[in-house]
């Protein structure tokens, strides 16, 4: 008789779910209590999911209410890279690279400074970052969950590591081979890997790496913005004992 | 060779592209210029650049749509927008084609699109009522004259299902070519809403190659609303292809007269010439920068200072253009300017993969969506080249 090993898993959503109810979440994000949000919505793409550890949570918590009025979009965001790369930014240029007008870039640092984020000359000709703004250095992660398409989840993986500190591509434990056998591509852009096994649902890490710089990357000051508008989609995953 | 389509937002950025030296032509819109003002800008700009060849896309293809966004279209009082079968009488059909000749003759244009309609499939409604509607057009243009001081090209609009059904499509080229006086076709071709702007369909690819190939033997075919395909169709034959700064401008769909289009929320598209297609900021070409392989696909003309920092992406529109025009206009001189353009096309396409390869050996895996296109071309080429119909 011919037997026919049947996919145990039928879509990424079923994966999705065993694996989020799963203890092995934890191996992703050390932490007692984890905060998971599902197919969070941030500017670069909608990750599987997104954890963050209880004490980000909480810093993140803090963040939105001290800064309620912050408006992290991508014209400020942009805006808030540039300058905080540079000791001292002039406002023309600024304004030419972000093909706005003069007047319209002031306006927009004006309301930056307005929020303690940056200092403008008195000519309104340069403009610098104020070093007592804190950026929050969450140690977020990002999951891209794929069951065969390794091409996908590492573009899509790669995007996520723009905005998250660790980005992750989980794929079912048949695909450890296929995994391995691309390793170099996903360690030369950061991506951490790891498979997962829905019967035993145990994680196995392969490569774990964190994402380059973040905290003046436009994009993760703009995903930043999108968690803060999103916490109510989060919800909490305790493992302690 | 590349005209630029206009759109919402021009500022300077076609007075820049012909400045430059990118630009041939320019197809300007009603849509998207008052009507008080555009006869000035036609004017200057054939006083300033007689070299440069001007049309002005009226829309009337698109007429029987029920707009949400007409732009300024119905203040140039030339149709109304939404009409039906009813509106389109003998008398009416007469007075569609003289109002819209009269209106482009009268800006000094000597290139003038004579209206037609848009095409759902080639012997339907529709393609009947074009052809009526430029009888009608160039009769206007012999009775007055007009015909000895400007060109008339015919708007050919059709869906791009239309171009399933082979027979009906040559009994419909077989029809428009025996119209006498005409000068050239202004081609638009209404895309699938979600369509890639670089084309899915190796099939309709072919097709529509066979269109500009068959039709360029006799006119001069300007092809409106075009992408990368722009090169496929300079290599079928056509004479210029037009694109613009949004991807509505490189893509037409109906949404053009539906939504708020061009929205800049900084993402955007880098014209690649090495690549054969857009690529997306976020993360093809900002791995492309942290890879260290900048020399290579960034082309340091245009705005090359705000693609240093790869975590901060900065390509402001105008330099953007400019620098897709100039992409398109590199590529379209080697394809128009080769023995056997269908060739050069293609060793274009053999190249552009080749560096999908070398990237992938860097570390870096494209969006696949945006280089799926290359093996789309190369089979509709072939298609082309056997004989599509």
């Amino acid at each position: 008789m011919l037997v026919v090993n049947m996919p145990k898993i039928k879509s990424e959503e079923q994966f999705g779910n065993i694996f989020v109810g799963s203890p092995s979440l934890h191996g992703l994000c050390l932490s007692d209590s984890i905060y998971v949000a599902k197919e969070l919505k941030t500017s670069l793409g909608v990750p599987d999911y997104v954890l963050l550890a209880e004490k980000d949570y909480d810093v993140l918590t803090q963040f939105a209410k001290n800064y309620s009025h912050i408006r992290l979009s991508g014209k400020y965001a942009a805006v808030i890279s540039c300058v905080a790369k540079n000791s001292r930014v002039d406002v023309q240029r600024l304004a030419e690279l972000m093909n706005q007008r003069q007047s319209a870039i002031v306006k927009a640092l004006e309301e930056l400074e307005s929020w303690g984020i940056v200092t403008l000359d008195e000519g309104k000709s340069f403009v610098s970052f104020n070093t007592d703004f804190d950026i929050p250095a969450l140690q977020s992660v990002a999951i891209e969950l794929k069951l065969s398409s390794w091409q996908k989840a590492l573009w899509q993986a790669t995007r996520n590591s723009n905005q998250f500190a660790t980005s992750y591509v989980v794929m079912p434990s048949e695909k450890l081979d296929l995994l391995n056998s691309k390793i170099d591509l996903f360690i030369s852009n950061n991506i951490s890997t790891a498979v997962f096994d829905v019967d035993s649902l145990s994680l196995t890490p392969i490569h774990t790496s964190q994402s380059e710089e973040l905290a003046t990357n436009r994009h993760y000051l703009e995903g930043l913005g999108c968690l803060i508008q999103n916490l109510s989609a989060f919800h909490r995953v305790s493992f302690g004992s | 060779m590349i005209f630029a389509q206009d759109g919402y937002g021009p500022s300077e950025k076609i007075e820049d592209g012909i400045a430059s030296g990118y630009l041939d032509g320019v197809v300007f819109s009603i849509k998207h210029r008052n009507p008080d003002l555009l006869p000035h800008t036609i004017s200057s700009t054939l006083s300033h650049h007689p070299e440069i060849d001007l049309f002005l896309d009226t829309h009337f293809y698109a007429a029987q749509m029920a707009m949400t966004r007409p732009g300024k279209i119905p203040d140039y009082s030339l149709f109304e927008t939404g009409l039906v079968r009813k509106d389109f009488s003998v008398k009416n059909i007469s007075n569609y084609a003289r109002r819209i000749i009269d209106y482009q003759h009268g800006l000094g244009l000597t290139n003038i699109i004579l209206p037609s309609l848009t095409i759902a499939n080639f012997d339907g409604g529709n393609s009947y009522l074009s052809l009526q509607l430029y009888e009608a057009a160039l009769d206007y243009m012999r009775e007055t004259n007009i015909i000895t001081q400007a060109k008339p090209y015919l708007s050919l609009a059709f869906h791009e299902a239309a171009l399933h059904d082979d027979e009906k499509l040559s009994q419909y080229l077989d029809d428009v070519t025996l119209l006498e006086d005409v000068a050239g076709f202004y081609i638009v071709v209404e895309r699938n809403p979600g369509s890639s702007p670089q084309w899915q369909d190796s099939r309709t690819l072919a097709k529509l190659m066979y269109i500009v190939s068959t039709l360029s033997d006799s006119y001069e075919v300007v092809c409106g609303f075009t992408d990368f395909p722009g090169l496929v169709l300079l290599a079928a034959g056509a004479k210029h292809v037009a694109s613009g700064w949004f991807q509505t401008l490189r893509q037409y769909t109906g949404s053009y007269f539906m939504e708020r289009g061009g929205m800049n929320n900084g993402k955007f598209r880098y014209a690649s010439k090495e690549l054969l297609t857009q690529v997306l900021s976020e993360p093809d070409l900002q791995s492309i920068i942290r890879k260290g392989l900048s020399d290579k696909y960034i082309d340091p003309t245009h705005g090359s200072d705000g693609l240093q920092d790869p975590n901060n992406l900065l390509f402001p529109q105008p330099a953007q253009v400019l620098h897709q025009w100039k992409t398109f206009r590199d590529l379209g001189q080697r394809i128009q300017d080769a023995s056997n353009p269908v060739d050069e096309l293609e060793q274009l396409i053999t190249q552009a993969e080749a560096n999908v390869t070398e990237l992938q050996g860097a570390g870096i895996v494209l969006d696949r969506d945006s280089i799926a296109h290359h093996a789309i071309w190369k089979q509709a080429i072939n298609t082309f080249k056997d004989g599509v119909l």
